[in-house]
């Protein structure tokens, strides 16, 4: 049985306007140990999904409409708000994208540990700052005895993430959600942050569901990845076999995009447009009104294309095998 | 220029109490008023040590004993459960002050953590044994037999007895009808002379502190509170919880505050200083209401929130321990403009004669004053709001600026 598995998740806003279909139909699975990359553009719906997992979505207007997500076996889309309270923070940790504000500015962090220490597990006052002040020094905060006293307008935001991934770690969670964990920091501070919940998923053999639009990232942490496109997932595989055979001709643009594809000079790719607005996603494939290859063909549902190892897309008009591997060593498409 | 080799002096962070003191403390106006307020709380606290009927010290023939002493709790002489609240302030005040004194002092030189732990504890402390000792005192009330200890004084004089009595500074109770000595002018025995049923108006002056001050304390923490809750249901679930409030704020603030008050209290049958209190609490909420509503919408959308919320924290934990200490400093400054305001409030309407006619608060000598045209019983009472309302009005800007961090010096 997978950590989590999420089964034909819909998450819709209701507004003024209409229903916003923000998450429709995604479905995953997460392994203790594993590290599952969402990536997409902003507005994909990626972060409403890591939201949904905890129900921590507003609402209203936000409501989760349909599918499971079974986490233990246990379905956390219906489970009653007291038992969600004991896996949030417990057994499943978020981690925010802006480090900046993800801290109360009047406690201390040791203090903002404790806390959520003294939340979950039955241990003293003292016991529990001990296990705040080893979780800041298993995150590698220098002086973490002096630190431990500290507001959080005294660190930088490097310092802050490692607060944060102190604090979402201290319950010793199974599963780690982390919301662009790093979009928020300078590219030095990124690589450690990444080398630290590396390290420390290795140590505690948590699942890491991570949040990112950089492919980047993707490469360098994740075992797995889910593209997200318009709330629906587009192309899911290893890592290796999204980089190996792009097939999707959404993720073929992403990868396109990339800065380091393109030669000194030039202009970078792009894909045209931005993601369209929930209120009128384009019927059947929801790519194709950015599709360089889409087709009358395509306002049908698109199929689910298997090309095993657990490499599938949904797509009437999929990259070729040669393509593929053409965007795989460095190229670029022609259009 | 100092060297790199020199001692550096080690400071270790400040709280964030300890940063506004910093700051206040560089305001000489606003520290001047602070002590001017802390001097009106001590003259209520410890107003039985100046004026009471009760001498200290009693020697006849038959022994000696404290009669002032076994007054302070004697439900006889102090009818009220406010002067016996203040009384117990005072009795607990030789351990409260020496042990929150201690815990400060002691605490000096530890780290940041520890003075806060010890800080706090020494206030619990105080706090603990001030209610432990008023619940007693309430629980098993004391009641003397009423003696009139001058009278007794002279009849033993008159019948040869020796007789050592000490009475405080003012010998006389600030209720007890004299009609042999009304409106009597200044003179040394009645530093401000008394009033139409020959009561002393300095010892009424001096026990009108206790009620002044308790009004207005206890009025805004009433009226705090309830603007607190409401205002932070209303900013922190917004929607249309948010509406409803807002628009029920709007209708409270629409009614002239004044009238209701004189409406309200003239209906009041027996009106006590709790109704008085109630009432201006009951006019006064929407202020804070708004101001704590527009701080959670701010803070609501931060994702310190959120955070809390996915560490798995309840609701009232995450609007009272975590968004509400944000939007708290705000609320603390309007809250020391109340404080003056409500005293003002009470004056006027006790000076109406809609206040409660059985204390002697600074609006009810006031008003005695304007019925009996006595120029004594209008100044002493008009000067002693007015020197307390700038007090605390000042001592609110200092606060202000200090919690203002471009203000900092």
């Amino acid at each position: 049985m997978p950590l989590l598995e999420v089964n034909n998740l819909q998450t819709h806003f209701f507004t003024d306007a209409g229903q916003l279909p923000s998450v429709d139909g995604v479905s995953f699975t997460i392994d203790s140990g594993e590290t599952l990359g969402v990536v997409g553009e902003s507005g994909c719906g990626k972060s409403v999904t890591a939201m949904s997992i905890l129900r921590l979505i507003p609402q209203p207007p936000g409501r989760i409409v349909g599918g499971e997500i079974l986490f233990k076996g246990r379905d956390l889309a219906h489970m009653p708000i007291e038992d969600l309270r004991k896996v949030r923070g417990n057994e499943i940790s978020v981690i925010f994208q802006e480090p900046m504000t993800s801290l109360n500015p009047v406690y201390t962090v040791g203090d903002q540990i404790m806390e959520a220490i003294l939340l979950h597990q039955e241990v003293e006052e003292d016991e529990a700052r001990e296990l705040a002040l080893e979780m800041l020094k298993a995150t590698g905060i220098p002086a973490a005895e002096t630190r431990i006293d500290e507001y959080p307008h005294q660190m930088s935001g490097g310092m802050k993430q490692r607060v944060m991934i102190a604090m979402a770690l201290c319950c010793q969670p199974d599963l780690l959600i982390a919301d662009e964990p790093t979009t928020a920091l300078d590219v030095t501070i990124q690589a450690q942050i990444l080398e630290l919940l590396k390290e420390l998923q290795e140590q505690r053999g948590m699942g890491i569901l991570l949040i990112t639009h950089d492919l980047g990232v993707v490469a360098e942490t994740c075992d797995r990845v889910v593209v997200l496109y318009a709330g629906r997932v587009a192309e899911t595989a290893t890592t290796i076999d999204l980089f190996d055979r792009p097939t999707h001709p959404y993720t073929a643009g992403l990868l396109q995009s990339l800065p380091d594809r393109a030669t000194a000079g030039e202009r970078l790719y792009t894909i045209d447009g931005m993601v369209p607005s929930p209120l009128n996603f384009p019927t059947g494939c929801r790519f194709r009104s950015r599709c360089p290859r889409a087709t009358e063909q395509c306002s049908e549902k698109p199929p689910k294309i298997d090309l095993g190892n657990g490499h599938h897309v949904w797509c009437h008009h999929p990259l070729s095998a040669e393509e593929s591997a053409k965007l795989a060593e460095g190229g670029v498409l022609d259009e | 220029m100092t060297s790199a080799t020199e001692p550096v002096e080690v400071t270790t962070d400040p709280t964030y109490g300890e940063l506004v003191w910093s700051q206040f403390r560089k305001r000489g106006l606003a520290m001047a008023s602070l002590f001017g307020v802390l001097f009106l709380v001590a003259v209520a606290v410890y107003a039985p040590l100046f004026v009471s009927d009760k001498p200290f010290i009693w020697v006849t023939a038959e022994g000696a004993q404290s009669p002032w002493l076994g007054s302070l709790f004697d439900r006889n002489f102090f009818e009220s459960t406010l002067d016996i609240f203040f009384n117990v302030l005072m009795v607990t005040s030789l351990a409260t002050v020496p042990i929150v004194a201690a815990t400060y002092w002691m605490s000096r030189n530890l780290g940041r953590h520890g003075r806060k732990k010890w800080r706090s504890r020494g206030l619990l402390a105080a706090i603990a044994i001030i209610l432990v000792v008023f619940s007693a005192v309430t629980v098993f009330p004391t009641k003397n037999p009423k003696v009139v200890y001058d009278r007794v004084e002279q009849s033993l004089i008159d019948k040869g007895e020796e007789v050592t009595a000490v009475y405080p500074v003012l010998p006389y109770s600030f209720r007890k009808v004299n009609v042999r000595e009304t409106l009597e002018p200044i003179s040394l025995r009645h530093p401000l002379g008394t009033d139409k049923a020959g009561r002393d108006v300095a010892a009424r002056m001096i026990y009108g502190t206790r009620i002044s001050l308790t009004i207005g304390v206890f009025a805004v923490a009433i009226y705090i509170t309830v603007g607190i809750i409401v205002g932070g249901i209303a900013g922190f679930y917004g929607g249309r919880v948010d509406v409803a409030i807002q628009r029920l704020i709007e209708i409270v603030m629409c009614i002239p505050s004044f009238f209701l008050i004189l409406t309200v209290a003239a209906f009041i049958p027996d009106r006590s200083i709790f109704h008085i209190m109630f009432i201006i609490a009951a006019v006064r909420w929407t202020g804070p209401a708004r101001l704590v509503r527009a701080e959670f919408l701010r803070l609501r959308k931060l994702d310190f929130v959120a955070a809390a919320e996915a560490a798995g924290y309840r609701t009232p934990w995450i609007i009272f321990r975590e968004i509400l200490p944000n939007a708290i400093g705000p609320v603390l400054v309007s809250a020391t403009f109340g404080v003056a305001s409500a005293i003002l409030l009470e004056s006027s309407i006790s000076f109406l004669g809609l206040g409660d006619i059985t204390v002697p608060s600074w609006g009810q000598i006031l008003a005695a004053g304007r019925t009996t045209g006595n120029w004594i019983l209008i100044l002493a009472p008009g000067f002693a709001i007015f020197i307390t309302v700038s007090l605390l009005n000042l001592m609110g800007e200092g606060f202000r600026d200090a919690l203002d961090p471009k203000m900092r010096k």
